[in-house]
């Protein structure tokens, strides 16, 4: 007898499915990334959930001062979503350069997220958010830990055997931060990021006061730069200082040589998309 | 039958259908191998070339990457239910018009793009229907003509208003 696939229709009936069977489960939503791990290799799945029914998980709401992404929300919903092009557009443009059309109408912020690639494209607008990825089990109900301490290598991450990505929840930035994506790819669809990252930044009586920088696909994790962001806070924006903030990135990453870019030519890549952003935001 | 199969309903080209299906099974061999449906075509496998496009439920879907099972109560179409071969859709007439066909192979993923993209968009600038069909490679590259008879296919199809 083979893999054993189940479709729970409630939350309640998932986490049940995970607390009994969760070490031998591999959850599936949209099936963007486990068809291409398991291509021809599915076989050595022993259960497989289905989640994409739980309508629940596929709501955008915003509160007074926050906004809450449920994990099944597709690429495709946060791209044209109202509420994410008017307070994060930069989250919608990240979204936008997932894949293709028919990967962003399936493939989910959970799943990408759950995926954990260095290189996943909503990954660094969610750590610039500062958003927080709320986790469920039967268990221990709720859970919430911040999505700049989820990521634990490539492909891995905190959560548990029994847990369910619920949604990511960030504050909505000040009115007059300016955000960016950044993407580096080898062409304009379907392209795995050589470098990708995003910038949040605000500014206070002329100085930059709030800066947040992550890179993605430079490390074996999507990365906050601390020491560039520090570089940056309580200054005044000007090309020498920017220059100077981004010499501190060859510290705080350390990519890796692959078929889409050497070690070096992701540093250099790096340095300068960010510094060519910053000059493009703040000057 | 083994005892991990699943019943899921189907509906495929306005046809509701039933199947047995294992989990493994894709989206893609359900409509190939046990429908028959050849159009639906099988090119990478892994979500990069689009050939294996699908309409499911108004949205375009790479059917290599969506396993059957999860299928389960939507609603499908497929190339055979576009047009026929004596009345064909009139985004078919203008890939037919424009000589935007060559091999073929990724034509039928190329026309389900098409329609998905003008039922939401029946007036597209050429980056529109850049990005619309970016999710489907030619490898004979005739992407010009492809994009010529779009344009043209939107002069004549003005997109199914129920699917906006």
């Amino acid at each position: 007898m083979g893999m054993t696939g189940f479709t729970p229709r409630q939350i309640s009936e998932a986490l049940q499915y995970l607390y009994q069977h969760g070490d031998e489960t591999t959850i599936i939503a949209g099936g963007t990334d486990i068809l291409v791990r398991f291509h021809r290799r599915m076989d050595e799945l022993k259960r497989i959930m289905n989640i994409w029914n739980l309508e629940e998980l596929k709501e955008i709401k915003i509160t007074d001062d926050e906004i809450e992404v449920g994990s099944l929300v597709t690429h495709t919903q946060l791209e044209k979503s109202a509420i994410i092009l008017n307070h994060v557009p930069f989250l919608a443009e990240a979204a936008s350069e997932v894949g293709s059309p028919q990967i962003r109408n399936r493939g989910t912020i959970g799943g990408n997220v759950a995926n954990s690639s260095p290189a996943g494209d909503t990954i660094p607008a969610l750590m610039v958010l500062d958003a927080k990825v709320k986790l469920i089990s039967l268990e221990r109900g709720e859970r919430v830990v911040s999505i700049n301490d989820f990521f634990l290598g490539p492909g891995r991450n905190l959560i548990k055997k029994d847990e369910l990505i619920y949604s990511f929840i960030f504050t909505i930035p000040h009115e007059n931060y300016r955000g960016k994506f950044l993407k580096l790819g080898l062409r304009k669809a379907l392209s795995i990021s050589t470098v990708n990252g995003a910038i949040l930044v605000t500014m206070k009586d002329g100085l930059i006061n709030e800066c947040r920088i992550a890179l993605g696909a430079v490390a074996p994790t999507p990365v906050r730069v601390k020491l560039t962001e520090e570089g940056l806070k309580g200054k005044k924006a000007t090309k020498e200082i920017i220059e100077n903030a981004v010499n501190f990135l060859s510290q705080e990453i350390s990519p890796i040589s692959d078929i889409r870019g050497s070690r070096q030519y992701r540093l250099d890549v790096a340095k300068e998309l960010v510094k060519r952003e910053l000059l493009n935001i703040l000057l | 039958m083994g005892d991990n199969e699943l019943k899921i309903n189907l509906i495929i080209n306005g046809e509701q259908h039933e199947f047995m299906v294992t989990p493994e099974l894709r989206l893609l061999d359900l409509l190939r191998d046990k429908m028959g449906l050849l159009g639906t075509k099988e090119g990478c496998g892994k979500g990069e070339c689009g050939a294996c496009t699908v309409i499911m439920d108004g949205k375009t879907v790479n059917s290599c990457m969506v396993l059957a099972f999860q299928a389960d109560g939507s609603d499908i179409l497929t190339i055979e239910g576009m047009g026929t071969p004596t009345q064909l859709h009139p985004i078919q007439e203008a890939f037919v018009n424009n000589g935007a066909v060559q091999c073929g192979y990724c034509i039928p993923g190329m026309v389900l793009s098409t329609k998905a993209l003008l039922d939401k968009n029946s007036n597209p600038t050429e980056e529109e229907i850049r990005r619309g069909i970016s999710g489907n490679l030619c490898r004979c590259t005739g992407y010009q003509k492809i994009v010529d008879a779009i344009q043209d296919a939107a002069t004549t199809y003005g997109g199914d208003k129920d699917e906006r």
